[in-house]
């Protein structure tokens, strides 16, 4: 009924015994006490709320068990700021274009954005619309989200790193 | 929500183990590897497996083989760990069969192309998902171990009803091959669905081989969202190889599969959708095998 689990989170290595049922989202949130990422839909992996970064690709922390993760670096939206004032570009980004209204979608948003951009730093608005697909949000109407996410990119696209 | 209790979970390094693993626990096991459709299966508990026998970690010649993306033979094998993502971003299924790419590329959302494989959503077989109609129109051949050793199993014959395939509980699915087209090839694919990345409402995929005049040679037409499976529309592959034009194919495709209503759709709507979608499809096949080259629409 339980494992053993070796899980690098947000850069801290997390040795721990548990249920084989536990999600990765509850790992998060219920062991180790990282309540950024959120639950949503909770069933089906549609709303995007719990999305992750394992071993830098997004995926949805419910539609994973924790076990699964043995070995894997996993990132949340708490290990996500590296820069000076404790933001990354996407958040900052996020903050600058008003991207969250009630903010309940805003941590799966950046964690998709994270590794869309890494993948497309140069992304056309028809892209970032497809690239948010999987993460709802019902307060906004998606127009600030994609902006702040064009804005990140210009901000750190290859293109904007060579002119600095 | 809560998965139903697990007792038991085993990564196996080595195929073998996994096969002893399914051998020894029968119906009460169930092979992972993206999880994208088991698990919500079993947070709801449509299924309830007591152990799990996960395929993520095979390693070594096993590992390989269930990676793999190559052409050998006028094949292009995809292994069954092959995550839709790997289709989107490959290069080779770019330059060798970007139909591939592009339907992958219309799974689910990002993240469930990152973790969600080929082989799960195949041998997952929801009737209603984006690779059955392809893998019928272009004859693909799927591979399946068992302790016993491998079989090859036609597309045509492996989905049996929905969520049922011709596999045994104690086989593992372990890849896919698509035949490359030759010149003179459209493929074309579509899907309707209620939201982007969703399951078909309907879907099709129409293959077509024209002779240098631009006549069609041969032809293939194949549906998905219909039950009991996805399925060859026999009738409309035989219209257009008789030189009739897509909106007949369409027409006749709507006349010889029967339809349903859901709580994605009624009967009628969906009937409308598969004839447009196997119009569109032929359409657009038609106009890149002219185009010359192995041209794909999607």
């Amino acid at each position: 009924m339980q494992r053993e689990l070796v899980v690098m989170v947000n850069g801290t290595r997390h040795e721990l015994v548990v249920p084989i049922r536990l999600l990765l989202v509850d790992l998060l949130r219920d062991t180790l006490g990282l309540t950024g990422t959120h639950i949503g839909c909770s069933v089906e992996g549609r709303c995007g709320a719990c999305t992750v970064l394992v071993d830098g690709e997004s995926m949805k922390s419910c539609l994973m068990l924790a076990v699964q993760t043995n070995g894997r670096n996993v990132t949340t939206v708490e290990g996500l700021g590296t820069g000076p004032d404790g933001l990354a570009p996407i958040q900052i980004a996020f903050r600058e274009k008003h991207a969250l209204q009630c903010g309940y979608c805003t941590p799966g948003m950046l964690m998709t954005a994270t590794d869309f951009l890494s993948r497309n730093p140069e992304p056309s608005e028809g892209e970032i619309r497809e690239a948010i697909v999987g993460n709802l949000c019902r307060c906004t109407g998606y127009f600030h989200i994609v902006e702040a996410i064009h804005e990140a990119a210009e901000k750190t696209s290859p293109a904007a790193e060579r002119e600095r | 929500m809560y998965p139903a209790p697990i007792d038991d979970y085993f990564a196996p390094a080595h195929l073998d183990e996994a096969l002893t693993l399914v051998e020894r626990y029968g119906d009460d096991a169930k092979v992972i590897a993206g999880g994208q459709s088991l698990l919500p299966m079993i947070k709801l508990r449509f299924v309830r497996p007591t152990c799990l026998v996960d395929l993520t970690r095979l390693s070594g010649d096993d590992g390989e083989q269930l990676r793999r993306l190559r052409v050998v033979d006028g094949l292009l094998e995809v292994g069954a760990l092959v995550r839709h993502a790997d289709l989107v971003d490959g290069a080779l299924t770019a330059e060798r069969l970007p139909i591939l790419a592009a339907v992958a590329r219309g799974v689910a959302d990002l993240q469930v192309r990152n973790r969600g494989t080929i082989g799960g959503s195949l041998a997952h077989a929801d009737h209603a998902a984006d690779y059955p109609p392809v893998v019928l129109a272009l004859r693909a051949v799927l591979e399946v171990r068992g302790s016993g050793g491998s079989r090859t199993v036609p597309a045509g014959e492996f989905f049996v009803g929905p969520l049922q395939t011709v596999m045994g509980t104690r086989e593992i699915l372990t890849g896919v091959r698509f035949p490359l087209p030759p010149k003179g090839t459209g493929i074309a694919y579509v899907k309707h669905s209620a939201v982007a990345g969703d399951f078909a409402i309907a879907n099709a995929c129409t293959y077509v081989e024209t002779d240098p005049d631009g006549r069609v040679t041969t032809a293939r037409v194949a549906v998905g969202g219909v039950l009991p499976r996805a399925t060859l529309a026999l009738n409309a592959a035989e219209l257009l190889m008789s030189g009739a034009g897509p909106e007949a194919a369409g027409q006749a495709a709507v006349e010889e599969v029967r339809t349903f209503g859901d709580t994605r759709a009624s009967g009628e709507y969906r009937a409308v959708l598969i004839g447009a979608a196997v119009a569109q499809t032929a359409r657009e096949a038609i106009a890149a095998a002219r185009k010359g080259g192995s041209g794909h629409a999607a």
